[in-house]
């Protein structure tokens, strides 16, 4: 058994509700929601489908990074994604509230670990089209695509020495970085562990989700009886995991602790999840277990909560089986959309605030509860007397995760 | 700082999909010279001239042997190369199949699923946003050969998935590792490889437009003879106590470089360098003086996760007691110790397996007896 603890001391996020933590937990609290179609490209479709965009190019934020306090000397990469410039943002955001900077950085075993999709994904489609129709495209966007594999980028702007591992696990991409992180804390192998998840918004996904048929032309409603599918959205998370003893060496407040970690495959179907949750509830109980804590001690649930029928049906049985009744439920989903392999992280950030601020949202778009659910989420931001907070994640090909996170 | 994984894991079992055929008696046959690796001659078009590519190739049709037609009708030829190396693994390893639940599937890859990816393109392109392949989409997530994996073998352990260039297969095998250290498993199916598409020899031809028709010779540091290939290797590993019919992965150090990166006392040490010659002064700069080198991408082609491909052969030189020349041996040592004929290992021998990636950063995995 472990005796390092892996400590969270910063937090960092963009995405459609804000811009950064505080931003971001303020739209949350006041119930404030706004998707709309997206901006950033075309498409060719009869009907809009709704998605939670940054509305911005972020070169504010990205020019200023540069120049901002600790970060001297920060290797921007060339040529950058959108996917890189949110998850350098967030990590920069998460650094600042751990009181690191890129000089300890270079000084310590720091890892960094990353969850996306559109980030490990050559789908340049001008490229693409152009190699099609012959016309010898110069190789400019996939020069692009090497440089810019999340974990690496942000190894190489930080300056951090260790391991830099992108995690491709869909959907629970940025959950699965987390949990990675804490292994790699508890084991001794690193000091501090950079960890999280980013992913821009993209035409590809978003015409592949509308091919799936499980994306919604309105805002998306978790949980609720009429849900039609899922919005999705763009953004990153990003939390500093260290050992108690490094965060207490530099005066660094201690936020959470991950307690426990567990990620299961359903062995089912590549798309849909098992219809009893089969792997959801093997992965809760390998966190719990690895947290030392019975589901009746954990005190809310963020859930994945996507808005499709099947993700909620399931999610919803397994939460009203595995935990005590009533346990407070949100879903997140309707400020940020679906951020794909950043979702985890950005509710990881978020799961951690509730348990620090002692507060959680509602479940915006949550009205009529489904009996096929058998769990009703937040409709209202309730206050919280909470310790212990779990987030769960569901991702394509059956792949299950959770975290269990203890405030403090 | 080198981030290093030091729970030794028994490699129990290893299925191999290359160019050189399936199995890893296949790459056995490769390396002792009586096999020949496929390679087709690709002709790529760039804006001034048209380059001959060589480019290896690996195919799947055993897989006949493992799943009914019904069962592999919907999967894309890299699940398949996949599908197929995580058999053969678990025919190689000839143990009883555990709970479903204490075995995990540990993938990646450089590039991921290219061909799916591609596809779900041509769907938009040739059918309209509208009309965008559903099917195609659910296919070209990274993830989907450990999802294709774990349901075709009711695989019901944590599964993860991979995506870091050069570094991937430490990272796999570091995960891995981890995995069996902490009791989360019992047995880790750790895969790692690569899938070829036309869009990759068109990237390779751009990027080196002077390799013209020439063969993969690694050891030409200064030369680009990349060759891309294709295939799968999958390692069924378990914990140390386990009985290890081809050695053990001792430790995985990853990170950026730092003086004494390669420990010394390596009997030998197996480099992913693969025609790039953009990666020639971190090789020279990370190799220990005299440490006996071999290069064996001849055997499989050009490809980030190499490394994946040298730690099978290295469990296969471990199993045999013997170091295989590399095909290239006598191409020139680029001032390398190259191991320019068979010899023999010691008992207790150890051979690193060794990376560059670009950037300052190197990955090592050791194995040994």
């Amino acid at each position: 058994m472990t005796t390092r603890q892996a400590i969270v001391t910063g937090l960092g996020c963009l995405c459609g509700a804000g811009r950064s933590v505080d931003a971001s937990m303020a739209t949350l609290y006041a119930g404030r929601r706004a998707p709309r179609p997206p901006k950033r490209f075309a498409v060719d479709l009869d009907e809009g489908y709704p998605v939670f965009e940054i509305d911005s190019d972020l070169d504010e934020e990205w020019e200023g990074l540069a120049r901002a306090d600790g970060f001297a000397g920060l290797a921007l990469p060339r040529r950058v994604s959108r996917t890189s410039r949110l998850a350098l943002l967030a990590a920069s955001e998460a650094c600042r509230q751990a009181r690191v900077d890129t000089e300890r950085l270079r000084s310590l075993r720091v890892g960094v670990c990353m969850g996306t999709t559109v980030g490990c994904t050559l789908n340049n489609e001008p490229f693409y089209r152009a190699w099609r129709e012959g016309e010898a495209p110069d190789l400019e966007p996939v020069e692009q695509f090497l440089d810019n594999n999340p974990a690496s980028m942000l190894a190489r702007a930080l300056g951090a020495r260790g391991p830099a591992v992108t995690l491709a696990n869909a959907c629970s991409s940025g959950t699965d970085a987390v949990g990675m992180a804490k292994a790699w804390v508890e084991s001794g192998r690193c000091d501090v562990a950079i960890a999280g998840g980013s992913d821009e918004l993209s035409r590809v996904t978003y015409l592949g989700f509308i091919s799936l048929m499980i994306a919604s032309r309105e805002p998306c409603l978790p949980f609720d009886r009429r849900r039609a599918g899922l919005n999705l959205g763009e953004g990153a998370g990003a939390l500093i995991v260290e050992t108690r003893e490094s965060a207490s060496a530099r005066g660094a407040r201690p936020l959470a602790r991950v307690l426990g970690y567990g990620c299961a495959a359903d062995a089912h179907h590549p798309t849909a999840p098992h219809p009893e949750g089969k792997g959801l509830r093997r992965a809760i109980a390998a966190a719990l277990k690895q947290a030392d804590r019975r589901a009746d001690q954990v005190d809310f649930l963020n859930a994945h909560g996507t808005a499709t029928p099947d993700n909620d049906r399931v999610e919803g049985r397994v939460a009203a089986d595995v935990f005590r009744p009533a346990i407070p439920v949100v879903s997140t989903k309707a400020y940020t959309g679906h951020t794909l392999g950043a979702a985890g992280a950005i509710e990881a950030v978020f799961a951690i605030r509730a348990l620090t601020d002692q507060r959680i949202p509602a479940t915006a778009g949550f009205g009529e509860a489904d009996p096929e659910c058998r769990i009703e989420p937040t409709s209202r931001a309730i206050p919280l007397e909470a310790k212990v907070g779990i987030s769960t994640s569901l991702a394509f090909g059956g792949h299950n995760s959770a975290l269990v996170l203890e405030r403090g | 700082m080198v981030f290093v994984s030091d729970t030794a894991v028994s490699i129990l079992g290893i299925g191999a999909v290359t160019a050189l055929g399936e199995g890893i008696e296949a790459l056995r046959a490769g390396l002792a010279g009586t096999h020949r690796p496929r390679i087709e001659i690709e002709s790529v078009a760039l804006p001034d001239s048209e380059i001959r590519l060589p480019v290896y190739r690996a195919g799947t049709e055993g897989l006949s042997r493992f799943a009914s037609k019904r069962e592999l009708r919907r999967l894309d030829a890299f699940s398949r190369m996949a599908l197929l190396a995580a058999f053969l693994a678990r025919e190689d390893a000839a143990i009883e199949w555990p709970d479903p639940s204490r075995i995990a599937v540990v993938f990646g890859s450089g590039y991921g699923p290219l061909g799916q990816t591609f596809a779900f393109q041509d769907s938009m392109i040739d059918d309209g946003d509208k009309c965008a392949s559903p099917a195609c989409f659910a296919t070209s997530v990274h993830n989907v050969l450990a999802s294709q994996v774990s349901i075709a073998m009711r695989i019901e352990g944590p599964c993860q998935t991979i995506a870091a260039f050069g570094q991937t297969a430490a990272a796999v095998l570091s995960t891995a590792q981890g995995l069996l250290e902490r009791d989360e498993a019992d047995y880790v199916l750790a895969g790692v490889g690569e899938e070829y598409t036309p869009v990759v020899g068109y990237c390779v031809a751009r990027r080196a437009r002077d390799r013209e028709g020439s063969p993969l010779q690694p050891f030409l540091l200064e030369t680009c003879s990349y060759a891309p290939g294709e295939g799968y290797v999958v390692f069924l590993l378990g914990r140390e106590t386990s009985e290890g019919r081809c050695g053990k992965i001792e430790r995985v150090s990853m990170g950026a470089w730092e003086p004494g990166g390669v420990p010394t006392g390596l009997d030998a040490l197996f480099l992913a360098a693969n025609g790039d010659r953009d990666r020639a002064e971190d090789y020279r700069r990370a190799i220990p003086t005299g440490v006996p080198c071999a290069a064996y991408a001849p055997l499989y082609g050009s490809m980030p996760t190499g490394t994946a491909f040298d730690a099978a052969i290295a469990a296969i030189s471990i199993a045999d007691a013997k170091l295989y020349a590399p095909p290239d041996a006598a191409t020139g040592s680029g001032g390398l110790a190259v191991v320019e004929r068979e010899a023999d290992l010691p008992a207790g021998a150890r051979i690193g397996c060794l990376s560059c990636d670009g950037d300052d950063r190197f990955s090592l995995a050791i194995l040994s007896r």
